[in-house]
């Protein structure tokens, strides 16, 4: 096991980005990621890495898009306001079938917002972001430790199927401090046989291009790009369940929002009432299954959020609306409290049955 | 028989040009394409189109 130190969430982003092996970084600051891009100045130049500070964040996921298509692993991160702005390079990168990792710490919105943690990018996030039809692999950490972990595992599973992947965190993620060690990081070794490397004349050169004017060629091509968002769906789901053995009431939470769940949850088991979480990692492909399951076994559902209800629809698709389902929610840069969780704990424990 | 003294240069591919009549940007392909030559890059070299008409570089090469 590796030293413990002591970490922001944005500064183990970075450095688990690094041990991932990515050398090239393009950001532009913005409250509350700024650390991530101010870390990756720091780390860069000493690793023979590159930093570059844009002029924009629509140059950063530019530029990005550029050494996507060396086939080496690159980075860019954001808050919500800047994340829109990148929203049309992020629908190339998809259209070019180029993987990299995009991070979004999210703030309130929408518009410039505030700079407080928000979960209101969910909908953004899960559903492409930009124009057509594409998804992103979307990981949605709740620690410190968990930001390093989900980093190194965007960057292999965005090669694997060549899609881009975005880490999904919020403001006190990205700010808080906890004990992390960087270990446990692999590199894995993905086909590269379509990266623009230069043919020194020896193969017919490669094309990355999100253009094409004949309708049944743009057709296959979305058609091919689903095939993989498929495999992705069947084997990439990740999820945490907590107390579910004998749960009644299922709390629905991720990244912060689950921490402020537990709490709740303990004291609702203090109480008497049976209630567990499960918590999904990663937010696309959505943790259906454990879902669609727990409405065969709980009476309620709670989903915890700070929006005003994004999430919730995805647990009413994955449990096909079988339970009433509560929220506990907060917005604007606002986090719930535990009470707050919990008198909705105890509202859903007094449901009943199917609907 | 008349020495070659022009000729198109070898990493500009033998596509139909796709610009309209009186479009100047082919004149740069073929600079660009001369200077790789001269270079001796071609092996090393990755092609970026922009949006519009030159983006079909892309599609015919």
């Amino acid at each position: 096991m590796a030293d413990k130190v002591l970490m922001k969430g944005n500064e183990a982003i970075a450095e688990a980005a690094i041990m991932a092996g990515c050398r090239f970084y393009f950001g532009y600051p913005i409250t509350p990621q700024t650390e991530v891009a101010a870390y990756m100045a720091k780390r860069m130049p000493k690793i023979g890495g590159t930093f570059l500070q844009a002029e924009s964040e629509i140059a950063a996921i530019n530029m990005c898009i550029g050494v996507a298509s060396t086939g080496k692993r690159v980075m860019t991160s954001s808050s919500s306001p800047g994340i829109s702005l990148k929203e049309e390079g992020i629908s190339y990168m998809a259209g070019c079938d180029l993987p990299a990792l995009i991070v979004n710490v999210e703030r309130g919105g929408p518009g410039l917002g505030g700079i407080q943690p928000s979960q209101s990018d969910y909908f953004q996030a899960t559903r492409g972001g930009g124009h057509g039809d594409y998804h992103l692999f979307v990981v949605a950490p709740a620690s410190v430790q968990e930001m390093v972990s989900l980093t190194a595992h965007a960057f292999n599973v965005a090669e694997k199927y060549r899609v881009p992947a975005m880490l999904l965190a919020d403001g006190t993620l990205g700010q808080m401090m906890e004990p992390v060690s960087i270990e446990g990081i692999t590199v894995e070794d993905h086909d590269k046989s379509w990266a623009l490397t230069g043919t020194d004349c020896k193969r017919k050169h490669n094309i990355i291009n999100s253009l094409s004017l004949l309708p049944e060629e743009l057709e296959q091509w979305n058609l091919e790009r689903y095939k993989r968002y498929e495999k992705i769906e069947a084997e990439e789901p990740m999820w945490e369940e907590y107390m579910m053995d004998d749960a009644d009431v299922c709390v629905v939470a991720f990244g912060i929002a689950s921490r402020v769940s537990r709490n709740a949850i303990k004291a609702a088991r203090a109480q008497g009432i049976k209630v567990g979480m499960i918590r999904p990692i990663t937010l696309w492909p959505f943790p259906k299954k454990p879902l669609l399951a727990a409405a065969d076994k709980v009476k309620s559902f709670v989903t915890v959020e700070l929006n005003m209800g994004q999430m919730v629809e995805d647990v009413e698709l994955a449990t096909r609306c079988k339970r009433p389902i509560l929220m506990a929610n907060r917005v604007g840069g606002c986090i719930p409290t535990p009470e707050q969780v919990l008198a909705q704990i105890v509202e859903a424990n007094k449901l009943g049955g199917a609907q | 028989m008349g020495e070659i003294v022009f000729q198109k240069p070898k990493s500009l591919c033998d596509v139909p040009l796709h610009y309209c009549p009186g479009c100047t940007h082919g004149i740069v392909h073929r600079l660009v394409a001369e200077a790789i030559d001269e270079l001796g890059i071609e092996g090393q070299t990755i092609g970026v189109a922009s949006v519009g008409c030159s983006v079909f570089t892309l599609l015919r090469a």
